[in-house]
Parts: C-alpha cells; structure tokens; sequence
C-alpha cells in the first residue's frame, strides 16, 4: 500500500495535466461516474435486446410482450410498412416505413413486432444491437438500436432487414421479463429507418471445391514451439491468411495463391471447359515453391525484372523474407521459380501484408512490408493509438534483384500494427502515396513528396490536414473512385461494434484514467498528448470513433477528403477484413466487397 | 463462445448519389448469395472464368469451431454482373515498370466517369488481378480512355467497343490480343 500511495505522490501533476487535457473543467470523478453509468446501461441494454431478439426468433410472443413495459405508451405510432424501392438484377429493395399512426399501448407494439414473423419460413438470424446510448436519466435511458433479421420468406426468396429504433427504456415498471422486477424495459420505440433486401440468393455461387482449389487452412505450427509461442499476444494466431489473384503463367486465366501462415498453395487456372466450368490445379510443388512456409500471410506476385513474368515475393511472420524469381513456363505450361532468398536481403519476421510501387519513379517496382508487433514479447499499448509495432520496411529496387532498405530514408517506418497498405497517386502530382491500416490505432496518409535537393524521396504524415486520420482498428485498404467524380477515394476496413463499446468498455477519458490507475501514465501520456494534439477538443469523441467501423472517405479533388461512412451505409457492423471497390454488377458504379468476421467458436453466443 | 465468429460478408451495392451526392450503398450480399459466414480474411479479385464479370476469392481462417470445412477458402464466382456491359484493360509499362503498377486509368463512357488504378497488393495481405475491369452499364461505347502512366506519360483512346479486352503497350497504343484473351471474348 506504501507503494502504491508513493507513485500517486508523484502522479498527481500527471493527474491534474491529463484532467485539464480532457476539457479543461471536466472533473475526474463525474467521468468515472459517467463510464460506470454508461457501461452498466449500455450492459443492461444488451440483455435487454438480447431477449426481445432471442423472443423474434423463436417466434415467442410471451416472452416478446415481457420486454415491453406495461406503461407503453405511443402517441402517434405506425404500422411498420416495407415499400418497394427498386428491383434490379436479382435483388429487390424494401424501404421502411411507419403508416397509419395513432396511439400505441402495449398490446399494440406487441403485435406490430409480431406481425414482422408474417410470412417467414425460418429466421437465420433475428437480433437486436445496440447501436448507441443517447440519453441516461436515474432509472430511464434512451438508446438506438439496430433490429437485424436474416431468413426466408415462405415464397423461398432469403431476405434480410436492417431497422434502426430508438428505444426509450425506463427500469421496474413489471417483472416476470428480463432481469426481473428491476429490468429494463422499453417505454417507447420509434422506427428512424429501415431497409429490407431480398433476392433467390443465385447471384454468386461458391465454386471452389468444384474447381479443385480444395485445402485447407492450417495453423502454423511454428506458434506451439517456445521460440514462436505468443505469450502476450495469442490471438495472433487466428490472423492468416492472404489472397492473391495473378496470371502467374501468362495465358490469360488468372491463378491464385494463398498463404496460409503455413502451407502455400499456388493453383493454376486451367481455363473453363466445355460447359463453363473453373478448373483449377495445384502446382506449388511442380512450380518449385516450398510446400511449408510458416508464417507465410501473403504471396505478393509482381515483376521485379521486367522480364514480362511475376516474380513471388514471400515475406515472413516468422524468420527471412523470401523471394522467387519466374523463370517462365515449361512446355506443359506450368512456370517455374528459382528461389533467391540466400542472395537477397528484404529483411525479415512480423511481416502480414506487403505491396510493391515504384515510389522513385525509376521504372521498376520497389517493395513495401507492413509489419505487426512481436507477440511474444508486446501488447498493443492502447486499442485505439497503438504505436509500439516492429516498423514497416521499405525496400528500394537496384535492379538484378539487388534491394536496399530506405524506410528511414523515406521516412514511413509508421510504427502501428500494420494490417492494410495501399498506393495511388491520390493527389495526381504524378508520384505514389501511401496509406497504412494499423491495428488498434490511427491509421495515416503518407504523402509522396517526390525526390529532395539530394535526390531522396521522402514522404510527410498528411492524415490531419487531409482528413483521413482514422482511429479504428484498421485492417485493410483501396483505392477507388466511389462516386465517379475522376479522383481516387479511400475504403479503410475497421471494426464496428457498439455492443463491445458500450458493454465493455467507456470513454476515451476512461482509458486515461485506466491509464492512471495502473501506472502506466508516463508512459502512455505522450500518446495522449499526440491524439489531443490532432484532435483538439473533439478528442473525447474519438472513442465512439473507434467502433464506429469501416470508413469511406470522399476525395474533394483537392486532396482533402471527407469521412461519409455513416450517411453511406458503408460501415454495417461486424469485424472486417480483407475489402475492396470492384463494380460487380457492371453499372459502372463502385460497389464494396467486406470480409467480416473475427473468430467463430464451438457456439454461436457471442456479445 | 464466439467472438464476432459466423458474422456474414457484406457486398455493398453502390445505388449512386443522394442530393447531397454522396454516393449510397444497400447491403446485397444475402439476396445475391455472397454471404459468406465463415472467419474471411484476405479478398482477391479477378475475373478469373473470363465472362466478363468480378469473381471473388477468399480466404479463411480456422477459428475455433473446430470445423475444418470453415478453413477452406471460397472462390464466389459471379453469375450476375455479365448482364450489362464492361471493358476489360491490361497494361504494359515499357519506360514504366512493366507491371504499370500506379498507373491511373480514366474511363469516359457518356455520363459515365470513373478512374481505376493498378496496384499490387491492397486489401488485407492480398493481391488483385492487374488488369483492370469497368462496368459500363448500358453504354455501347466507351468515348474516351485515358491512360496516366506512373512516369507520368499520357496515352487517350478513343471510341473502344463494350465487351472488350484492350491490351496497351506504354508508347505502342493498342497492340494485338494474347491468344487467351480472342478464347474468353469469344466464349462471352
């Protein structure tokens, strides 16, 4: 105890600094209080919700009618009514709307939940996530939440609807529901939108199996031996794997290689036969690729020689980076690779993701790694403005295969987790930019400011001034042209949960405080003073941020860009990575491909 | 217990601008059948059966479900978007690297505008096809191609027909199609 009221002496002046730097005259304990309130509403919310959507899916109106209070009341409340809004190629769209209004008790919003089971054959999915907590009163909340149903309808068409309500909650008005007599229970909901989708599901159909691209991930062995063993930082391993699309044989049907973090695999494309069918072949092996890599995330395939084939750039969680060079196909068409790793030096180990650019503008292609943090020794230092990784690296190409590390020469070391890179020339000054997705922190927009008096390229951190600072968990990156206005815009992959926000966790204060309270103050204060220094006095914010989940960011054409995520509709909820602009529909307009998820269990309960 | 564990990938269909004109997305991925549940990480994109439309590959990892099945990857081809038009373009850098990896194509297609760059490796630990794919909607022609070249060259091109692969050579315009390519478009 001597000890501790020791280091509370001489954290005092800390305490009062990181108080004033959280607003000036906001006092230390009403933040404390306000976490406390918000985590506990926001907990007692989501078991709340988590019961009136375990009721929909069960199709159980008993248990429906105990999560509302008994003094409903809705003075002008409608009929939710699904309006067609457009029916194109394959998919119908059904836009929600309240019709009808009039006062609303009890019985009423109970069969107007019920009536959402008209027609459906099977839910999939019927839940409700809390989306935010707008207002916390003494035994009342206000909170937005989002109604997600997934199922079939009777007609054999799948649908799937997202309606955002405010639910006013009061606590103690009947018992008997969840939580007993001191539950919460919703007082009155409002329909603030809604949008229903639905189609035969035929758009896309899963071939791979069928075209023999037929392994199956692994994990890598390598992380239950003690040199590998992530003490710190476990969840490492449930990382893997990458994806790459490249015409590795030159014939005009693209291949694929997949990383794995373990076994690679190449397959090459055989074209479709008769009837239209893929046909894919394993040819790691014929090809002369290693059958073990661990650690192996990523297969960057790009031609490094300008001989007209991709060479393979193999880079490495786990020991040296390797590299391959494509000698070309045999007769039978299957390219071989001669693997130069001994002779060549690109560095080594936390590589996840990597990408090739001719930064200097010489004609050849020079590579980029994006690394993560050691976890056998590190954690992440706080969730949002990570800073403590290994160091991206940059690797200039000299022709004949022959590489020099310039990353602090350029200056785009970065230091975050880094999961997502991505290059364009967004600001057409005709030389390469850069922008990196880090992992539990601020990802950054690295401007190439083209060669200096000495002929060194470097490149300036513009994220503030370009408005593409980002502080979520940021785990992929591309370019594209969003709204077809000629300038490159951003899609940035984070996470979106406002369940873990507000279930688990509080304010950006409250982590400063968290900070305190462990000590670790001085070390993180730096940090703390960084992000108000960008943030200034919209910082507090910045934990909603966080979670708010994927971003789209407008190009003004100017180089200045607009977050509009929100107002878009591109960040759902879920945990997201590998993303990207294709126009998969050939309107000419950009769509968004968005992996999510994170780790599936033994059960399907989660937050 | 999962954690965020069989949540559903999302393709968001660009609906075009609000007045306010940022573009608006609806989530399409149920309906059309890209709702793949499993642990996606890495996402590549190619038109790898050469009909004219976007197939997805993803790659998966295990989690903890202990269902070996969930580690495989998918590859999501696309039976849908060959409905309407597209143009397909490859380039070669010959001052450039060869790859054209930075070069910036603009699209000019009546109303249509749109600019694509080449690049290797983007999304998460991933790589797509280099070649480059516009949808053209309805329109028969595409009025005007212009190639900004990562030396900082420029090439334009005018009147290319819907539903066809180009191929450009830096310096050398429009050269002949590989073999390959006269295979896939007739198969279109």
């Amino acid at each position: 105890m001597a000890r501790r009221s020791k280091r509370w002496r001489w954290l005092l002046p800390l305490l009062i600094a990181a108080a004033l730097a959280a607003g000036g005259t906001y006092q230390v304990r009403r933040v404390q209080e306000r976490a406390e309130a918000l985590a506990s509403t926001g907990t007692a919310a989501i078991q709340l919700l988590g019961e009136l959507g375990g009721a929909l899916k069960d199709h159980d109106p008993e248990r429906l009618r105990l999560c509302y209070a008994d003094t409903y009341h809705h003075p002008s409340q409608g009929t939710f009514e699904q309006a067609l809004a457009s029916d194109r190629d394959g998919v119908r769209v059904y836009e929600w709307e309240e019709a009808g209004a009039k006062a609303f008790d009890r019985d009423a919003v109970v069969a107007e939940m019920e009536g959402l089971l008209e027609g459906v054959d099977a839910f999939e999915l019927a839940k409700l996530k809390l989306a935010r907590v707008e207002e916390i009163g003494d035994d009342t909340a206000v909170i937005r939440a989002v109604l997600w149903l997934r199922g079939r309808r009777q007609s054999g068409e799948k649908f799937e609807s997202h309606a955002t309500l405010r639910l006013h909650l009061v606590r103690g008005t009947n018992d008997g529901g969840p939580g007993g007599a001191k539950g919460w229970r919703i007082e009155r909901q409002d329909l603030l939108s809604g949008v229903t989708t639905a189609g035969l599901g035929d758009g896309f159909t899963d071939v791979a199996a069928a075209a023999g691209i037929d392994h199956r991930l692994e994990p890598n062995p390598l992380f239950a031996t003690e040199e590998w063993r992530p003490r710190t930082f476990e969840i490492i391993q449930y990382g893997p794997a990458g994806a790459s699309a490249t015409d590795v044989d030159g014939d005009g049907w693209v291949d694929l290689f997949f990383g794995d973090g373990h076994r690679p695999h190449l397959y090459r494309n055989l074209g479709t036969d008769a009837g239209g069918r893929l046909r894919f072949r394993d040819i790691t092996a014929a090809a002369g690729l290693p059958l073990e890599a661990p650690g192996a995330n990523v297969g960057l395939f790009v031609d490094l020689d300008n001989d007209g084939d991709e060479d393979l750039v193999l880079p490495r969680f786990m020991g040296k980076n390797q590299l391959f060079r494509n000698d070309g196909a045999d007769a039978t068409g299957v390219p071989h690779f001669t693997d130069l790793s001994d002779a060549v030096d690109l560095g080594k180990t936390f590589v996840v993701v990597a990408s090739a650019v001719d930064y200097d503008n010489d004609g050849d292609l020079d590579l980029y790694f994006g690394r993560y943090l050691d976890p056998r020794t590190d954690l992440p230092t706080t969730l949002f403005y990570t800073r403590n990784g290994q160091g991206n690296t940059l690797f200039r190409n000299d022709g004949n295969f022959r590489f020099t590390d310039v990353t602090d020469e350029a200056g785009v070391r970065e230091g975050g987790l880094t999961l997502g890179v991505g290059w364009a020339d967004y600001d057409a000054d005709g030389d390469q930019d850069l922008y990196v997705a880090n992992d539990f922190g601020r990802n950054a927009l690295l401007r190439n400011e083209g060669p200096d008096a000495e002929g060194k390229v470097r490149f300036t951190d513009v994220s503030e001034e370009s408005g593409t600072l980002d502080f979520g968990f940021g785990m992929s990156v591309s370019w594209g042209d969003a709204d077809g206005d000629g300038d490159l815009d951003l899609y940035v992959s984070n996470v979106h949960s406002g369940q873990r926000w507000y279930g688990q966790s509080t304010t950006l204060q409250q982590y400063l405080l968290t900070s305190i309270r462990q000590g670790t103050i001085r070390e993180d204060f730096p940090i703390y003073r960084e992000i108000y220094g960008y943030a200034g006095s919209a910082w507090q914010s910045y934990g909603d941020r966080m979670v708010k989940g994927n971003s789209l960011m407008l190009n003004d054409g100017a180089g200045r860009f607009r977050e509009v995520s929100e107002i878009a509709g591109t960040n759902p909820f879920g945990w997201y990575w590998g993303s990207a602009f294709l126009d998969y529909d050939n309107d000419g307009r950009q769509d968004v491909y968005a992996n999510n998820g994170w780790i599936s269990g033994k059960t399907y309960a989660d937050l | 217990m999962s954690w965020n564990g069989y949540e559903t990938n999302n393709l968001l269909r660009n609906e075009g601008p609000g007045d306010d004109g940022i573009p608006r997305f609806t989530d399409v991925a149920m309906a059309l059948g890209a709702d793949d549940d499993k642990d996606a990480r890495g996402l590549a994109i190619a038109d790898f059966d050469n009909d004219g439309d976007l197939d997805l590959a993803v790659s998966h990892d295990f989690g903890d479900s202990g269902d070996v099945a969930r580690a495989a990857p998918s590859l999501l081809r696309n039976d849908i978007g060959n409905r309407h038009g597209w143009i397909s373009v490859e380039l070669e850098g010959t001052t450039s690297n060869r790859d054209a990896v930075g070069a910036l194509v603009t699209l000019e297609a009546g109303d249509l505008r749109q600019v694509q760059v080449v690049s290797a490796g983007s999304s998460y630990a991933s790589q797509h096809d280099r070649r480059l794919h516009f949808g053209l909607g309805d329109r028969e022609l595409v009025d005007r191609l212009t190639v900004r070249w990562p030396g900082g060259g420029e090439e334009t091109f005018t009147d290319l027909p819907a539903r066809s692969r180009v191929r450009i050579v830096e310096g050398q315009g429009i050269v002949e199609p590989t073999a390959a390519q006269v295979v896939s478009a007739g198969s279109s």
